[in-house]
């Protein structure tokens, strides 16, 4: 090939590779200035979005500036060496020191030199172990040296290449390190207390398990503190008796409760003590029950005190009670006498006696009176300093009683020309709860010695209604005088016994002097308070409130009443009499016979049994105390075995004291006379007990005159003949009752009734045919068909007595 | 393929054999034969060329390729010295251009097609080394080899002691002396 020729297509090859290249050039320069652009564009948009993160990062600041700025926390930061390099106006205001005397200065400074070396050593251990984040609390002095209580959180940041920063979040905690304090310093007030106290501290778990033993309880026990942790406390000290008392405790000391006991205790050397035990539970965080802490205290002297006084205290109520038994005692021998010594002047004084004796028989029978009174009042007086005093409690219309007292004095006072003036507000049908005679009695003793202690101007019975509830009505009683008055010095002493103001109040006047001590004991036994008060010359006041329960009782329709007006007349009334003292069954005897009775006298109870299963009475006066069997055991088998439950029988007692009555009553008896008795009081007592028994029934003839009229077709003579006949038949009858029931035969006993009750159906009353009927056809008991044979015995004696005396001849 | 590759050829052609060789080449092989190395061109161009030289010198075609890579490298050396200031030996140069300056290579031109590489190394003085390219180029990459020994002036041998794949992997041993 030709050079020529090949250079020429070499140069082409050339010219088209250059301009092909001028091409990719090209193409590429274009590439690039696109590639630029958007670098461009892209840088711009970058640019931008630096100035808005700017923005947002400088916004962030300041809200974080701001934040930290208005903390109520201390903020600051510090460089390694402690330097201050920032702080937060709370800092400011706190440490009392301006930003300017703060920034630069070291920390360390603010730190009291106690603490100093502490909190410096903390923030080393911190560097030193890379501690991201730490906690302490520490006082600081503020700028007047001041001292509070910081507790900071400190936090580095470690940032590479760039100094250490410490970031510290601080909060002042004085209150609560005062609070801590204070805490802490009562505690230890109280534990050094309780350590110097002599008590002994036991600490236990819950087990009862001993976990520590303080040092005053080993003194007091005489074990050591090793000897004892470890060992069950209860088992280790106490009996099987007081353990068991203690397991209950305990269980109640783990609940909660917390409480005081005493136990006795086995001290090391053997020796027993008396520990008192205060007990409480101790808690967990949680405030589940750990334990208890039981404080000990030695006891055993005042145990052995309180043994002591016990003792003391029981041989006073002893000799309390001989002293009640002696005045019971010593009461029924005075009364037994005086009873005879008022009787019989009584009876004496209706035998016509002379002037001279008829005013001797009263000079008596006043002194009996009065000696009767002085013992009654001791008795009292006794019965309410032992609170022994029983009021009774029943409806009492309180104007009849204050009427009753008015209308009494009403009639002293006449004789001195002294008005005794009632001024009452009550409401007369209204009833109350009480004790009639023993406010009667208060009255009568404030009235009476106001009648007894004025001579001029009035006495005035004031009643006041107080208040009123749906239940109780509250008065105030009092009495006024315008007598001589007490003198101040004598006031508080005018309730004391036997204390009579002797200067101002004659002697002369009498009275026992008891009276207005037992008066004030009543009244507090009915819940009020007497009460005096008094000017010297121009009179004296006594009053007293009581708030009474009301009754919805009505005044029942006077029917028969015991208090009987015109002859005492008791005739045929058979009454037998059990007394062991020779002259009450004279007296009792004599005045029952004036009375028309008919009187059977045995000595002791054994023979009021015996008498009374042969022999009918209406009524029985059973002394309590005799020989051989006493009234209450008799009136027991009278009642029990005889069967005579309708029997009304009367207790005799001179023994007025606390419970006599009550045993009367237990016993069976439906009655009692106190000795010495009045003739009223024992008339009234029969009649009252009478009434429910046949005496009343005596009226009526136990003989059926108008069958006997029916059957004889009114021929005289026929009916004198049957009469005859039946009174002759009627003593056979009665005789062989008699022998039977002697020998329990009841087959006799119901063939003599059955042939009996055919001509007593003509002749006797329905109270006799219906026994024989009831004899003859009834089962019963032998004491039952006893008893119903001497009822039946009785009422045909008095058939035949009533036949005797219709039929002459 | 680069462009560079092509112009190199182009003057190994025409310095080795003549100008009128590279004229009957490029003739032979149908191309226009104008390239500029900041070209890219479709290696089968190439692959005509290397066979329109070996028909035209009667010389084997892996000859060529082996011969066509000593003077690539010596090339690469003056183009791109900054390459080949920090190391003195081939073999530490050869663990390096897979990691090194392909991924130079790949900042310039993204879109240029690289085989892959993989070495291995032996002992101090030898090197597995693993060719991966659909271009079943494996004897221009010993001429390359080659022409690093004479680079670095060292006495040293590559030889090929696994094919695989139709020839699209190649596994050379290289030692230094």
């Amino acid at each position: 090939m030709e050079e020529v020729e090949l250079l020429r297509r070499k140069l082409a090859r050339e010219k088209a590779a250059r301009k092909e290249a001028e091409r990719i050039l090209e193409a590429k320069a274009l590439e690039l200035f696109q590639a630029n652009s958007e670098l461009m564009a892209i840088r711009d948009e970058q640019e931008a979005e630096i100035k808005r993160r700017i923005a947002e990062i400088k916004d962030k600041e300041r809200l974080y500036r701001n934040l930290i700025e208005s903390a109520s926390d201390l903020i600051y930061t510090c460089n390694v060496y402690g330097e201050i390099t920032y702080v937060n106006p709370m800092m400011v205001s706190r440490f009392g020191y301006s930003e300017e005397e703060l920034i630069g200065s070291n920390f360390r400074e603010y730190i009291p030199e106690k603490y100093r070396q502490r909190v410096q050593r903390f923030y080393e251990f911190q560097f030193k172990e890379k501690l991201q984040s730490t906690y302490t609390e520490f006082p600081v002095y503020d700028k007047e040296g001041n001292e509070i209580w910081i507790g900071q959180n400190v936090d580095l940041s470690f940032e590479k290449d760039k100094e250490t920063t410490i970031i510290v979040l601080a909060r002042d905690v004085s209150d609560r390190k005062k609070v801590e304090k204070s805490l802490m310093l009562s505690e230890e007030k109280y534990r050094s207390i309780i350590e110097n106290m002599e008590l002994g501290l036991l600490e236990v778990d819950k087990d009862g398990k001993v976990v520590k033993a303080y040092p005053k309880f080993t003194k007091l026990t005489g074990y050591t503190n090793e000897e004892l942790v470890g060992k069950d406390a209860a088992a280790f000290f106490l009996s099987d008796e007081e353990l068991l008392k203690m397991q209950h405790r305990n269980s109640d000391r783990l609940s909660g409760k917390s409480e005081v006991y005493e136990v006795k205790v086995t001290r090391k050397d053997g020796k027993e003590i008396w520990v008192l035990i205060s007990g409480a539970p101790f808690y967990n965080e949680k405030g589940i029950v750990e334990g208890s802490v039981g404080i000990h205290l030695d006891i055993t002297l005042q145990k052995e005190l309180e043994e002591e006084l016990r003792r003391a205290k029981q041989l006073a109520e002893d000799s309390l009670k001989s002293k009640d038994l002696f005045l019971a005692n010593i009461s029924h021998e005075i009364r037994t006498p005086l009873n005879a010594i008022i009787g019989i002047s009584e009876l004496m004084l209706e035998s016509t006696p002379t002037r001279e004796q008829k005013k001797y028989l009263e000079t008596i029978m006043a002194s009996g009176d009065n000696l009767l009174g002085l013992i009654n009042e001791i008795l009292d007086l006794s019965k309410i300093e032992s609170g022994k005093l029983e009021l009774r409690n029943e409806p009492v219309n309180l104007f009849t009683v204050i009427e009753h007292v008015h209308r009494s004095f009403s009639v002293i006072g006449g004789k001195k020309n002294l008005p005794v003036i009632l001024n009452a507000d009550l409401n007369p049908q209204q009833y109350h709860l009480t004790d009639p005679l023993r406010l009667k009695e208060v009255l009568f003793n404030l009235v009476g010695n106001a009648v007894k202690f004025t001579e001029e101007g009035s006495v005035t019975i004031r009643i006041q209604h107080l208040s009123e509830s749906d239940t109780h009505d509250e008065f105030r009683f009092e009495v006024v005088d315008t007598g001589a008055g007490i003198p101040e010095e004598d006031l508080d002493d005018i309730f004391k016994m036997f204390a009579q103001a002797t200067n101002t109040y004659v002697a002369s006047e009498g009275g026992t002097g008891l009276g207005l001590s037992i008066s004030k004991g009543l009244i507090e036994n009915m819940g009020g308070k007497l009460q005096v008060s008094s000017e010297l010359g121009k009179g004296s006041s006594f009053h007293f409130d009581i708030k009474l329960e009301k009754s919805d009782f009505f005044e029942p329709e006077k029917g028969s009443s015991s208090h009987f007006n015109g002859e005492r007349d008791l005739n045929g009334c058979r009454i037998l009499v059990v007394e062991d003292a020779e002259i009450n069954r004279f007296l009792v005897n004599n005045i029952l016979k004036k009375w028309g009775c008919t009187v059977t006298e045995v000595v002791n109870g054994r023979e009021a049994v015996d008498i009374l299963r042969e022999n009918y009475f209406d009524l029985v006066l059973m002394d309590v105390r005799m020989p051989v069997m006493d009234g209450l055991k008799a009136t027991q088998i009278i009642r029990n075995g005889l069967k005579m439950n309708n029997l009304p029988i009367i207790a005799l007692t001179a023994n007025a004291i606390e419970g006599e009555i009550d045993k009367c009553k237990n016993a069976g008896m439906d009655d009692y006379l106190s000795k010495p008795y009045s003739q009223d009081e024992l008339f009234t007592v029969i009649t009252k007990n009478l009434s429910t028994s046949i005496f009343l029934e005596e009226k009526k003839s136990m003989v059926n005159f108008e069958g006997l009229e029916n059957i004889t077709q009114g021929d005289k003579v026929f009916q004198k003949r049957m009469v005859e006949l039946f009174i002759n038949e009627t003593k056979s009858h009665s005789a062989t009752l008699k022998s039977a029931i002697n020998s329990d035969d009841k087959e006799t006993i119901q063939k003599v009734a059955h042939t009996m009750r055919g001509a007593a159906a003509h002749i006797c009353s329905d109270e006799v045919v219906t026994r024989l009927k009831r004899l003859e056809k009834e089962e019963m008991s032998n004491d039952q068909r006893n008893v119903l044979v001497t009822e039946l015995l009785s009422l045909l004696q008095t058939v035949l007595e009533e036949l005797a005396s219709a039929f002459p001849n | 393929m680069k462009g560079i590759v092509f112009t190199e050829f182009m003057e190994m052609v025409e310095t080795k054999f003549g100008e009128t060789m590279l004229e009957e080449v490029i003739d032979a092989a149908g191309l226009d034969g104008v390239y500029t190395t900041i070209g890219t061109y479709p290696h089968t161009e190439m692959v005509d060329l290397v066979v329109a030289l070996s028909t035209k010198s009667k010389l084997e075609i892996p000859l060529l390729l082996r011969t066509f890579g000593g003077y690539l490298f010596t090339s690469f050396t003056k183009m791109y010295p900054s390459f080949f200031t920090h190391i003195d030996n081939s073999l530490d140069f050869l663990e390096q251009v897979e990691g090194v300056i392909h991924v130079e290579v790949k900042k310039i031109y993204p879109s240029a097609q690289l085989p892959r590489f993989e070495t291995k190394r032996m002992s101090p003085s030898q090197l597995e080394m693993v060719y991966y390219s659909d271009r079943r180029m494996g004897e221009l990459a010993v001429g390359l080899i080659e022409g690093c020994f004479d680079f670095f002036k060292e006495d040293g041998n590559v030889k090929i002691v696994d094919t695989a794949n139709d020839d699209t992997v190649v596994t050379f041993l290289i030692n230094v002396g």
